[in-house]
């Protein structure tokens, strides 16, 4: 069985003095600015998508509140005294 | 240029400026991400979202350390962004093997650093299989000091910890990698 003391584990590590730095790869700026003009064009197609939920959701509940409005104007009908006194009528009953 | 002008043409969105503080940066910051993620594509990504993060964020910096510990900072955060979600990965790949089957391959694959001599490759590429497998903050501390030869001042500002708490993750750093090597010599020699 072999144990790893302190010392053997600096001897180790004693590779890694010798070691050269490894340079970033060619053109990598180039890809840096590539990437950032995509990086801007999916932001403003993300903000102006936002920008088109809201617009749509604006619309759908504006569409909502007209049907809605229209649906009670129907029961404002239903509800007028005219009618319901002659409903009464028919059934020869007064309110 | 001095590091002074160099941040007021910064903040003011100068280009030219830019691509000065990427080509003082880009190859430290290359090596120092390639020896933490052990991956030349993962380096090179983080790299260049270290960079975006910079363009981005560089209004924000306060000038409260210096313009390289700030860089440095940014990028060690990114690439403790990448290993936990390595590890997330991971984990998931260990739940689900038929997941990403792919991924298991390269995750798996032996890291050879192109700056180490011939001669020593092998015994690096078992030191940095162990590396890897240690901790988060006890790989970026144990890479920035012992891989990469940086000072303890300089780290401690990099990883914003007291140097008492860089030592203690150092020295934990060192005992795992002892035992994960030594489980490594019971089993191949």
């Amino acid at each position: 069985m072999k144990h790893i003391t302190d010392e053997q584990l600096e001897n180790d590590l004693i590779i890694f003095s010798a070691m050269q730095q490894v340079g970033s790869p060619g053109f990598f700026y180039k890809k840096l600015n590539e990437r950032m003009a995509k990086d801007i064009i999916s932001t403003e197609r993300k903000i102006s998508i936002k920008y088109l939920i809201v617009i749509c959701t604006l619309t759908l509940f504006l569409c909502i509140n007209i049907v809605f409005s229209k649906h009670k104007q129907t029961l404002d009908i239903t509800t007028n005294d005219q009618r319901i006194d002659a409903i009464t009528a028919a059934y020869d009953q007064t309110i | 240029m001095n590091e002074k002008e160099l941040i007021l043409k910064l903040k003011q969105g100068d280009a030219l400026a830019f691509k000065k503080l990427v080509e003082n940066y880009q190859d430290k910051i290359y090596y120092t991400v390639l020896n933490i993620l052990h991956n030349a594509y993962e380096a090179e990504d983080t790299s260049q979202a270290t960079f975006i993060q910079i363009f981005e964020s560089i209004k924000d910096f306060k000038e409260e350390s210096t313009l390289s510990t700030w860089v440095y900072r940014i990028a060690v955060r990114k690439a403790l962004d990448k290993i936990r979600k390595q590890k997330t990965r991971h984990r998931i790949l260990s739940i689900t093997p038929w997941w990403m089957p792919s991924e298991e391959k390269s995750m798996d694959a032996v890291y050879l650093n192109p700056g180490i001599r011939e001669e020593n490759k092998e015994r690096a590429a078992i030191i940095f299989k162990a590396i890897n497998e240690l901790p988060a903050l006890q790989r970026i501390a144990f890479t920035l000091i012992r891989v990469q030869g940086m000072r303890y001042e300089e780290v401690s500002d990099i990883m914003n910890l007291s140097i008492k708490a860089l030592e203690s993750l150092l020295s934990r750093a060192k005992k795992n990698l002892k035992h994960k090597l030594k489980y490594y010599y019971e089993t191949h020699y």
